[in-house]
């Protein structure tokens, strides 16, 4: 501040003098001051304060984090900066992508010789046409007029071309060449220039290769153009991309883009087109839901979204949605019951009435529309990339935003879900007093024998084994239970089949009455009731009904204790809620009581990690205890190989029962009583019968169909590569109850393949599942590897990262060490086992570990940040630590006194090789204590061939004898002798060193030679014996 | 913010000649370097990346020295390439057999600063076209199927000043007969010639020497531009709705603190581009459109609106100017660049597809 006095401003960008002060900056708010104050420091006009630089870039970086005043530019990063995991998947992308392009180039030039260009190309502009480069005075000058000629050009030449002439079009073009003036209407000016972009593309004359690319690129353009929100646009490129190569990620995209338009049934006729092209693409479903939402066919729209839920339950915006649905239905039903019928088939009615309808409901779609934005404009491969990801962090996310966002989205759509539920109770409250005493008259039917039992148990084994969950609910008999109400069979057959063709609000209706049909009864039918309660909740919960699912799951199970379908829904209910704590218990109750279930497998994972993340590694104390099953306490015993049969699909015997025993039944009168609604009509009896005959014989084919869907689902739900196959699938599914409950299958399965294959196979998964974040099971998978081959050092250092991911510190270090017995130059082991004790607070060990992986590989930069680090951390924790005992310590290495020895060693260590000065300094404070470690330590921080020059001509008698005394009596002799030996070589070649040794007594000489034999002993390739034994006259003579 | 783009340099190849140019063949891993040989002679060479190398492939001296160079008219199936030279003749190679090339006109009478194409590649409707721009101030634009002959010449009249033309770009070429060319001068002047009407659509001064004009793709309805300019400046302009007189609405941005040399769009991406800096420096932006691009004047009139541009990532990667950079237009975030240093530079940009 030399050139300016006091009240003065600076001459740059004049700031008064005075706020160049710590006291201004930090009291300063305004972040354009704050620029021009740092830019002002950094001129170095006023002189030269780096710490008031400092202080005012951290400032400015609070308040305005993104100021140009603080872009810094940085190298651009090597790979050897980047991870390394995230550097080999960027290499591995790159050649398989090299790999790829190269194949497509053959092919390409293959082509070449093909295909033969036929002049289908526009002609040539009129030639030789001048263009001034200063704009006429006039809009329209004659010379522009004189050149209008080449628009000529571009009018259509051949008849195909006059066919799509279009005499509109052309007067608009007309039009706009008039003016330029007519810009003011550039909206319609807009629209008008996409009505011209050609919808289809003449491809005739292209490669394959050449229409792909196009049809890739026009879908680009369409993404991009509905990123910005030109929606009419984004269908023009995506109706484009599919005239050239039609492509279900295009016609998913352009559905999407119709919606935004409120295009309703061409959305829904694209997202058929997706649907047929891609069975279960849930984005094309839930897009179709939507277009059928505004098209008002809300069973439709329910249907559509109770597909995305089964296969993604913790989809957002299906969730929302099918709320939002299901309240509009509900009003809609209370108010005017019996056009809903009409309203199914007349779709304009509906439309036109939705729209007089709130517009508040409107606004909460907009909502979910927004968040489908991004991926909207995504292309279908990044979107499965998305997907991907979403799938992988959906534990996590679920636990955080996304269920902000839920819980937002509920708050909007709750009050309306429970009235609905509330209109649904009252009109079945009003309806059963009418059923009930006519279904209370009827016969009682026979007891199901024990052949249908049989059959029934086949089916349900089968579809437990796929894991299914199936869409009928159960009707078990194991023991011979007291005969079921005919009425009650029926209304609850009724409610099976209605849930199975989706409609659940009715299903539930069904069993409600069916449940107190029952309890009238005198009989136990705790068993009936159990079902009926546990069906009853599995339509609720589709209804989205959590809490009512709930209820009935608790009434199920105080009938039932151990039936695995309530507790399996109440676990999903409760996970719908968040209770993860609650799911998680019922999760495993499932899995007790069938280890097989993969569902709840699937569900007890998610359920953990979930609880991991919120309650850290401790969860598991926090969890109330698991309700323990065992077998025999159970009706049925249970052999892990043939789950507990419980029937899932109405038996393919009833029928025939319900035809003879019941010819004369009333139903279908009172389901048209009951349900005026069309679906519901479908479900009468002659159906149903048809139905239930087609299942028996279709039954296989359906149960394979729905292993392969739950194999999907699975291998979406472990996150897992599409190309693994299906038995590893499998196989990592049932990984999990392995370690408790090893089936005698899966052993088989483990034996079939030979253990080298195993072992690998299970380290590959286990590698995948690190990449994917997973590391419970990728742990898992790497025990097994250990299992299988207990000297495979990799498993162990693997098992070490991931103990390491979980904050398993101890684990991690335990791996390590065993890594390290096995492989002792394990770079990766050394590195975690730091990192573990790192954690573990036990930084001088990890310091130690670090140093010797940078001797190892010395260029490891992660490792030297890393070493850093521990070393500030060690520090901190030092000064923590030596505080209080200070006064306790009066020795003279009391620890702080040892503490700031070693404050000073590391410092001299960090700066030794800078300054000679600072090594001197922290090896005289040293003098004082016997601590050899912090010697050595100080040493070590010099490389030997650095030693003359460091300690230049400052070496003396005292320092040979200590750097001697202390290799030796550090038993680094042993250890390293390479290096001792180097140590003592470039003592030698200090300076001053031939008068240096005359200094030497005789016995320090002695002691000299002798920790030089000592080498000797060493089995080292570093030095020869002659090399000592010159080392050795060196010293002596 | 650990998930922002990171810009890795991949491989670095010292070369013995002035780099001017450099353009990835599409549908391949391989790029075309274009300079100048110490003795004034044209370089021309072909590299392949391959498993974190780049081979060198093929290697051509020419008699004159490449300044620029297109694919951007060229067919897939014959990826020819379009140069410029010093002489100003403009060549068309096919490069599986770059002894003599299959097109040349003697273009200009100076050196050819600059080149563009459209039409071929499946960018950009109607016919394949080349434009060039050159130091005796005129913008020609050319079609390999015309000989000798430009089939359109933008260029100052007799008794107007010249100015050195240093940069062309197409656009607009969303139908057969929408085409616009858009030219950047050394005194500041951005043009925009409208090829259908043959006629200047707008014009306007940035005050500094523009070294690169790009849309952000040549074929849509035009929707946005970058102009680079000397003096640490660019600007973007929402090319959508053109305002009588206020013309295009603009926003200009500070970076590099030197010249900016190069704007280039990622193909995958049309909102997102790199800027080359004289200092060595590549900045990676993202563009985001405002809630409304059209709001109306005082008099009803509408005009456009301009975004903003987020810096995503900067590095230096040299200490000379950054002159060529070409985006892979097969695989997202792959690039080649070139700087004074005689270095070719193949970049990865990650983590592009989650933006």
């Amino acid at each position: 501040m030399s050139s300016v006095g006091f009240g003065q401003t600076t001459k740059r960008y004049n700031i008064p003098i005075e706020h160049l002060d710590y006291k201004y900056i930090e009291g300063c708010e305004n972040a354009r001051e704050l620029e021009k104050i740092l830019y002002e420091l950094r001129s170095g006009d006023e002189g030269i304060y780096p710490e008031l630089i400092n202080f005012c870039e951290k400032r400015l970086e609070s308040l305005k984090p993104d100021s140009k005043a603080l872009r810094v530019d940085l190298p651009a990063k090597r790979p050897y900066d980047i991870d390394n995991k995230e550097w080999t998947e960027i290499t591995q992308d790159i050649t398989s992508w090299e790999e790829e392009i190269q194949q497509k180039e053959e092919d390409l030039k293959k082509q070449r010789q093909q295909v033969v260009h036929d002049g289908k190309l526009p002609p040539i502009r009129g030639s030789g046409q001048t263009i001034g480069t200063s704009k006429p005075d006039s809009g329209t000058s004659p010379a522009n007029h004189q050149n209008k000629p080449s628009q000529k050009q571009s009018l259509p030449r051949d008849y195909r071309a006059w066919d799509k002439f279009d005499v509109d079009k052309e007067l608009e073009k007309m039009d706009q060449d008039q003016g330029v003036k007519e810009d003011s209407k550039n909206i319609t000016q807009n629209l008008a220039k996409v009505n011209k972009l050609q919808q289809e593309m003449n491809t005739s004359d292209m490669s394959d290769e050449e229409k792909s690319r196009k049809a890739e690129r026009e879908k680009d353009k369409g993404n991009e153009a509905f990123k910005a929100n030109d929606y009419l646009e984004a269908e023009v490129y995506y109706t484009r991309s599919i005239s050239i190569v039609p492509s279900a990620a295009a016609y998913n995209n352009r559905a999407l883009a119709k919606l935004r338009q409120e295009k309703w049934q061409d959305a829904v006729d694209d997202t058929n087109v997706v649907l047929k092209m891609e069975p279960g693409n849930l984005k094309a479903l839930l897009r179709r839901a939507m277009g059928r939402k505004g098209l008002g066919q809300r069973e439709e729209a329910i249907a559509d979204l109770t597909v995305v839920l089964e296969q993604e339950p913790h989809n957002p915006k299906a969730k929302a949605m099918l709320k939002e649905v299901q309240d509009q239905k509900a009003t809609e039903k209370a108010e005017e019951a019996k056009k809903s019928k009409e309203l199914l088939k007349n779709i304009q009615d509906t439309t036109s009435k939705e729209g007089s309808k709130g517009k508040g409901r409107r606004m909460v779609i907009e909502e979910v529309d927004g968040t489908m934005d991004v991926e909207g404009g995504d292309t279908e491969s990044e979107e499965e990339e998305k997907e991907a990801e979403d799938a992988q962090d959906e534990e996590k996310e679920d636990a955080s935003k996304p269920a902000e966002k839920l819980q937002e989205e509920k708050k909007v759509v709750e009050t309306p879900v429970e009235t609905s539920v509330e209109t649904i109770t009252k009109s079945e409250s009003t309806v059963e007093p009418t059923s009930a005493p006519k279904e209370a008259q009827k016969e009682t039917t026979k007891p199901e024998d024990t052949e249908k039992s049989s059959s029934t148990e086949e089916a349900a084994q089968e579809n437990v084994t796929n894991g299914q969950e199936n869409v009928a609910p159960p009707a078990p008999t194991p023991s011979p239970p007291p005969p079921l109400p005919d009425g009650v069979v029926r209304l609850k057959d009724a409610g099976n089949s209605l849930y199975q063709q989706g409609q659940y609000a009715a299903a539930v209706k069904k069993y409600t009455q069916a449940i107190t049909e029952l309890e009238k009864e005198e009989a136990d039918h705790s068993q009936g009731l159990s079902t009926l309660y546990s069906n009853r909740a599995a339509g609720k919960n589709k209804v989205g009904d959590v809490k009512g699912c709930l209820d009935d799951c608790d009434h199920a199970l105080e009938l039932q204790p151990h039936s695995w379908k309530p507790l399996l829904r109440r676990a999903t209910a409760y996970e719908h809620l968040e209770k993860f704590r609650q799911a998680y218990v019922d999760y495993k109750h499932v899995l007790n009581i069938d280890p097989s279930n993969i569902q709840a497998q699937q569900g007890s994972h998610r359920s953990a990690q979930m609880l991991k993340d919120l309650d850290g590694p401790n969860w598991r104390t926090k969890l109330p205890t698991i309700p323990t099953y065992s077998p025999q306490s159970a009706h049925r015993t249970v052999s892990p190989a043939i789950p507990p049969p419980t029937n899932q699909i109405p038996e393919p015997s009833k029928p025939v029962a319900n035809e003879i025993k019941a010819p004369e039944t009333k139903q279908p009168m009172v389901n048209g009583v009951k349900e005026p609604s069309a679906n519901e009509t479908k479900a009468s009896k002659p159906n149903r019968e048809k139905e239930n005959a087609e299942k028996s014989t279709s039954k296989k084919a359906e149960s394979s169909k729905k292993a392969h869907e739950t194999k999907k689902d699975k291998t979406e739900a472990k996150k897992e590569s599409k190309k693994e196959a299906k038995n590893e699938a499998k196989k990592e599914a049932k990984k999990e109850d392995k370690k408790k409950m090893p089936t005698k299958s899966e052993k088989k399965q483990t034996k079939s393949t030979s253990p080298r294959d195993t072992f690998l196979q299970f380290k590959e998964k286990g590698n995948t599942l690190v990449k994917k974040g997973h590391f419970g099971p990728a742990t898992q998978c790497y025990t097994k590897c250990i299992e299988l081959s207990p000297d495979q050092a990799v498993a162990y250092c693997n098992r070490a990262l991931c103990h390491l991911k979980m904050t398993r510190p101890n684990e991690a270090e335990a791996d390590c060490n065993k890594t390290l017995e096995l492989e002792e130059k394990n770079i990766k082991a050394y590195f975690r086992r730091a990192q573990a004790r790192k954690m573990l607070k036990r930084y001088s060990e990890a310091a130690k570990d670090l140093t010797e992986l940078l001797k190892l590989d010395p260029k490891n930069k992660a490792a030297k940040i890393e070493l850093d680090d521990v070393k500030e951390l060690w520090r901190q924790a030092e000064g923590i630590k030596g505080d209080p005992m200070e006064p306790e310590g009066p020795k003279a290495t009391s620890p702080s006194t040892k503490r700031k020895l070693k404050a000073k060693v590391e410092e001299a260590s960090r700066q030794a090789k800078s300054s000679p000065y600072l090594f001197m300094t922290a090896w005289s404070a040293l003098k004082n204590s016997d601590d050899n470690e912090l010697y050595l330590g100080l040493l070590k921080s010099i490389a030997p061939d650095e030693l003359p020059k460091v300690v230049s001509n400052k070496m003396d008698a005292d320092m040979i004898n200590k750097i001697v005394h202390v290799l030796k009596e550090e038993d680094v002799v042993n250890r390293e002798p390479a290096l001792v030996y180097q140590y003592v070589y470039y003592i030698t070649k200090a300076n001053r060193f031939n008068i240096l040794k005359t200094f030497l007594t005789a016995k320090d000489k002695n002691y000299i030679c002798s920790t030089l034999n000592c080498l000797l002993n060493q089995p080292c390739t570093e030095y020869t014996k002659e090399d000592i034994n010159a080392l050795k006259k060196a010293f002596v003579f | 913010m650990v998930d922002k783009p990171q810009i890795i340099a991949h491989v670095e190849k010292s070369l013995n000649f002035t780099l001017f140019d450099c353009k990835w063949i599409p549908c391949s891993a391989k790029f075309v370097v274009l300079g100048n040989h110490a003795r004034g002679t044209g370089a021309l060479q072909i590299y392949e990346v391959s498993k974190g190398e780049v081979k060198l492939l093929k290697e051509r001296e020419k008699t004159k020295a490449f300044k620029c160079g297109t694919f951007g008219a060229a067919s897939l199936q014959q990826r020819n390439l379009a140069t410029g030279d010093f002489d100003g003749k403009l060549s068309v190679w096919d490069l599986e057999n770059v002894d003599t090339p299959v097109y040349h006109a003697p273009a200009h009478k100076e050196i050819i600063n600059c080149i563009d194409g459209v039409g071929g590649l499946g960018i950009g409707e109607g016919a394949p076209e080349i434009v060039t721009g050159s130091r005796d101030g005129s913008v020609k634009v050319w079609d390999p199927r015309q000989k000798d002959l430009p089939v359109a010449t933008m260029e100052p009249s007799e008794s107007e000043a010249r100015r050195d033309c240093w940069t062309v770009a197409f656009g607009n070429a969303y139908s057969p007969t929408e085409r616009c060319v858009c030219a950047g001068y050394d005194n500041g002047d951005i043009k925009l010639f409208d090829l259908r009407n043959m006629a200047l659509r707008w014009e306007t001064n940035v005050k500094n020497g523009v070294c690169s004009v790009e849309f952000d793709r040549k074929d849509i309805d035009m929707n946005k531009m970058v102009a680079t300019t000397l003096e640490s400046k660019f600007h973007v302009f929402d090319m959508r709705t053109q305002h009588p007189t206020k013309g295009f609405a603009s926003l200009s941005e500070k970076a590099h603190k030197s010249t900016v040399w190069l704007a280039r769009h990622l193909p995958q991406n049309r909102d997102v581009f790199m800027t080359c800096g004289g200092s060595g420096t590549l900045n990676l932006w993202q563009y985001s459109y405002p809630d409304k691009r059209v709001q109306a004047d005082d008099k009803g009139v509408d005009m456009g609106v301009a975004g903003t541009v987020s810096l995503l990532q900067n590095v230096t990667l040299s200490t000379q100017p950054i002159a060529g950079f070409d985006w892979s237009p097969d695989k997202v975030g792959l690039c080649v660049c070139t700087a004074f240093d005689q270095c070719l530079r193949v970049l990865i940009v990650t983590k592009l597809n989650r933006l």
